[in-house]
């Protein structure tokens, strides 16, 4: 997959990028069944009862199948096309999501500096906890962040519920849909049920100059296994993502884990 | 409600300020039968279409001014309603800039009506049919009447390109559609990118113009603004029986275009003399 200039001006100037089925139906089903062996076996989903978030690190790092998403030529293709075809790959979050999820950016880097792509594994609509973004609030000079608005009390603002607030779209999906979106930009979920499945892969580019670097020390002190204080027994990544990997994938993975080796020594792969 | 004592509130106000556009569900519904049917009377009065022929649903019907076409509806700059939402949001004194009638055809494309950087200027905009987002309602992008942000002015760089510059047509850009039922009225900062998609033949709605009053120094863009109106081949900005039934208090929003329009009769008859019909939009 190559993205148009077009697509990548809408991503740019909104924010975010949604492609339909991205995924066969048949890569998809495979995928939902690699989520959820990985969920249930290594992300405490057994235990998910629907009162809260169940939520897991590396949910595309625990068999070589999940992993391969990384070799995929259309997830290269989307997330190079964006950030550069020698991207950093930093990880993600499996989830089942409970309810909703209120408006937040994952990021407030002021640059295209990290991106996350989004996998919904399940039909949503926007009644039903789909992606909510708002356009163009990825900008740095976009007016909610210019002028501090928090958009969580936009009832008390101006009136409207925060799940409804002007100019937020809803972004309906089916299985084998990816949706990417830059870290800054506001996003939100409303009305999910209690079992929501979602993973993520967050990338960053990779890191050029002396400033790239520093806010790549920056990102990964927080958005990583070890910002977590967790060991994945592997340091960056866990163990089977660097296993299973040639030469093409570590591209992605050799930066961060050396950054995270400089950042967390204490959790540095050790067999 | 007691139309008498009309007032936005200050969410209301932040509301406008920052999204450049308000909805106001219901607000004329007392009013709807008698706005229909001065609506659909000046439209007999005037031949049933654009410039005097009857509408023949290929192509947008426009009559400007239009409200000054109807004793009734030039009432309307007189309601508390339209007026407290003029002066909360324009001053006291803001000027009434005209007015279109229109039985739209099909699709309006992205565009803002002006792209004013000092003077506030504001549409007040009656839909006479129940509309949604597949069949015609307005759509906006909040926020994109901040001029001099980079959002903004980026959509207003490239959205009348939406297919080449993003890849999206006009119906996908990112927007909120505001439905409306009759009765209901929306009002939006010029400056907003606006849009409609999958609306019929006959698609019933007209606009009053509204915006601040210019400061002495800014004569001339009043004057150029008003300059635009000759490709409607109009003489005055105003029409007669707006001007004749104006009240002391609607004089006050007239003054100002009314002494800067002397311009425009020339201007309409050198348009006369280039174009094959009145403007319709």
């Amino acid at each position: 997959m190559q993205l148009t200039q077009a697509q990548i001006n809408f991503f740019q100037t909104f924010g975010y990028l949604a492609i339909p089925q991205l995924f066969s139906a048949a890569e998809i089903a495979r995928i939902t069944a690699g989520f959820e062996w990985s969920i249930q076996n290594r992300g405490g989903g057994l235990n998910h009862d629907g009162s809260k978030r169940t939520m897991f690190g590396g949910p595309i790092e625990h068999t070589p199948a999940m992993c391969a998403i990384l070799d995929h030529p259309d997830i290269l293709g989307l997330i190079g096309g964006l950030i550069g075809d020698d991207f950093n790959y930093c990880s993600g979050d499996g989830n089942y999501y409970t309810g909703n999820t209120r408006w937040h950016p994952d990021g407030n880097w002021g640059q295209l500096f990290a991106v996350k792509v989004a996998f919904y594994l399940d039909p949503l609509t926007r009644d039903t906890g789909c992606l909510r973004v708002i356009p163009g609030s990825q900008d740095p000079q976009h007016f909610i962040r210019r002028e501090k608005i928090n958009v969580n009390q936009s009832e008390e603002l101006f009136g409207v519920p925060s799940s409804e607030f002007p100019g937020n779209v809803a972004l309906e999906t089916q299985p084998g849909d990816i949706v990417i979106f830059n870290h800054d930009l506001y996003h939100a979920a409303y009305g999910g049920h209690e079992r929501r499945r979602m993973f993520t892969m967050n990338c960053i580019r990779r890191a050029k100059t002396p400033d790239d670097l520093a806010t790549a020390h920056q990102y990964l002190s927080i958005h990583s296994a070890g910002g977590s204080n967790f060991d994945t027994g592997a340091g960056m990544f866990f163990s089977t993502m660097i296993d299973t990997a040639d030469e093409k994938r570590m591209v992605h993975l050799e930066q961060p884990i050396t950054i995270h080796d400089e950042l967390f020594p204490q959790f540095a792969r050790r067999r | 409600m007691n139309n008498t004592q009309f007032q936005l509130t200050e969410q209301q106000i932040d509301f406008f300020n920052t999204f450049g556009y308000l909805g106001f569900p219901g607000l004329m519904a007392d009013r709807a039968a008698e706005i229909d049917a001065a609506f659909e009377g000046v439209w007999t009065e005037r031949g049933g279409g654009h410039n005097g022929q009857a509408h023949d649903g290929k192509a947008r019907s426009c009559i400007v001014p239009f409200i000054d076409q109807s004793v009734v509806l030039s009432s309307l700059l007189d309601d508390p309603r339209i007026h407290g939402i003029a002066t909360a949001l324009l001053g006291e004194d803001f000027n009434y800039m005209g007015s279109d009638g229109n039985y739209y055809v099909g699709d309006t494309r992205w565009h803002s009506d002006g792209w004013h950087k000092q003077i506030r200027h504001l549409k007040i905009a009656f839909y006479l049919d129940p509309l949604t987002a597949q069949t015609g309602a307005l759509r906006v992008i909040p926020g994109s009447h901040r001029t001099g942000e980079p959002y903004a002015d980026q959509l207003q760089e490239q959205i009348r390109q939406s297919p080449e510059r993003w890849g999206v047509d006009g119906p996908q850009v990112p927007a909120i559609a505001l439905e409306t039922q009759p009765g209901d009225l929306l009002c939006f900062n010029h400056n907003t990118k606006h849009a409609a998609f999958g609306g019929n033949q006959h698609r019933r709605m007209f606009t009053i113009n509204l915006c601040q009053r210019y400061p002495e120094e800014r004569i001339q863009d009043l004057r150029d603004y008003i300059s635009g109106a000759a490709r409607f081949w109009i003489d005055r900005a105003y029409g007669e029986r707006m001007v004749k039934t104006a009240t002391p208090q609607r004089q006050r929003h007239l003054e100002q275009v009314m002494a800067n329009d002397g311009h425009l009769a020339e201007l309409s008859r050198k348009a006369r003399a280039t174009m094959p019909e009145p403007s319709r939009g």
